[in-house]
């Protein structure tokens, strides 16, 4: 799999390299249990800082996509997909949140949002 | 003359003409090349990162830098006072180029290479074995595998000296490669070229040939030591020591000439590319 970055682009460059190892751990690209480059390998592949890799590895970690196994190498955590199914809800709650807020502001009652998001998911005409 | 004369003298020359002639006019000629070819790019591509830059200067550089330390080790085995002196000497002029002339030109040609936007690597684990084909593989098994049976034999003799001699030797051939790798990664990491990811590419490249030429070299050499400890220790095989001193510079250098020819390290290609 091709880790590709653009250092003109306005996401920052180690938020690329999580986004697309997230891509490729969802695609089973990168299959759980796999062994990822070391650091090192890859910084010096796309001629940026190791510093730069390190904190994509780092929150990839956080989230639980990765281990690092010290001198042995980074590998794809054994529940990677679930956690980033579990992350993706927790995101997907939040918009929900936001965007229930919001028509609570304009004024719509809660029979009235369930109406219309039921309508919407069923892709009816409103 | 006595034999030893002759191959202190030899030894003399070789320094004083590879470590104060050949390696600082390398040095500076190549990067003036550099810059001339450098400018040119710049002046004449648009788009200069589709093209492949010459980072072959830097061969000639590193061949410099590595015929010093094979020479300079073997002013080492010379055991001269004058020859100690002399290398002692040439290492402090290489320090001094290393880190106050060349960084200078490095700085002027890095103004004329622009970097890379776009850049790509493969998320594959690789290991050093990766890049070697099954040829090259096999060949270094096997060189493995004579050199610590031969190892194993003169152990075997269980002759205290024999053994000390044989661990010092490996032990300093095996230092002298971790520096010449040394100055190497360090010589490439401080490139000005290195901003071009075709280069980098290149440069990983001569790390990995370096290695296994590296490799190559320390176990013929344990192989020939452990030859000559075993038939000495028999009284089969009377070296002439100007044969084995031979030894000790002729392949080296033969080595380093196979590497400079062969281009086939596989899988590379696929690395990483510019954009």
């Amino acid at each position: 799999m091709k880790l590709i970055v653009d250092t003109k682009n306005i996401t920052p460059v180690y938020k690329q390299i999580i986004d697309q190892i997230t891509v490729a751990i969802i695609n089973e690209e990168l299959k759980e249990g796999a062994q990822l480059p070391s650091i090192r390998q890859i910084a010096k592949d796309l001629a940026i800082n190791p510093n730069t890799v390190a904190k994509s590895f780092q929150g990839l970690e956080a989230s639980q996509l990765i281990i690092s196994a010290g001198r042995k190498g980074s590998f794809i955590h054994s529940n990677a997909i679930e956690n980033i199914k579990e992350m993706n809800t927790a995101q997907l709650q939040q918009v929900l949140i936001d965007a229930i807020n919001q028509c609570r502001d304009l004024g719509f009652e809660n029979q009235k949002i369930k109406k219309v998001f039921n309508q919407l998911i069923s892709g009816e005409k409103i | 003359m006595t034999e030893q004369g002759v191959l202190i003298f030899i030894y003399l020359i070789q320094v004083i003409v590879f470590q104060f002639f050949t390696t600082p006019l390398m040095s500076k000629l190549s990067y003036k090349q550099a810059l001339a070819k450098n400018k040119q790019w710049v002046l004449e591509n648009n788009n200069i990162l589709q093209k492949f830059p010459p980072p072959k200067f830097n061969l000639s550089y590193i061949a410099g830098i590595i015929l010093l330390f094979i020479l300079g080790y073997g002013a080492y085995v010379g055991n001269s006072k004058l020859l100690n002196a002399v290398n002692s000497f040439s290492i402090l002029i290489l320090l001094f180029q290393t880190f106050v002339i060349d960084p200078r030109y490095s700085r002027e040609i890095k103004s004329f290479i622009p970097e890379p936007a776009i850049k790509e690597a493969n998320l594959e684990p690789r290991l050093f074995s990766t890049y070697l084909s099954a040829t090259k593989r096999y060949v270094l098994t096997a060189l493995a595998i004579v050199s610590v049976t031969l190892w194993g034999a003169v152990l075997f003799t269980n002759n205290v000296s024999l053994t000390k001699e044989l661990v010092v030797d490996f032990s300093s051939s095996f230092i002298l490669i971790i520096c010449f790798y040394s100055v190497l990664v360090y010589t490439i990491n401080r490139s000005p070229l290195k901003t071009s990811l075709e280069a980098s590419k290149y440069y990983r490249l001569l790390e990995i040939k370096f290695l296994y030429y590296s490799l190559i070299i320390l176990f013929m050499r344990s192989i020939y030591m452990g030859c000559i400890y075993i038939s000495e220790s028999l009284n089969l095989w009377p070296f002439h020591s100007i044969l084995n001193n031979l030894f000790f510079t002729l392949i080296p250098l033969i080595t380093f000439a196979w590497f400079c020819f062969d281009k086939n390290i596989k899988e590379l290609a696929n690395e990483s590319f510019v954009s």
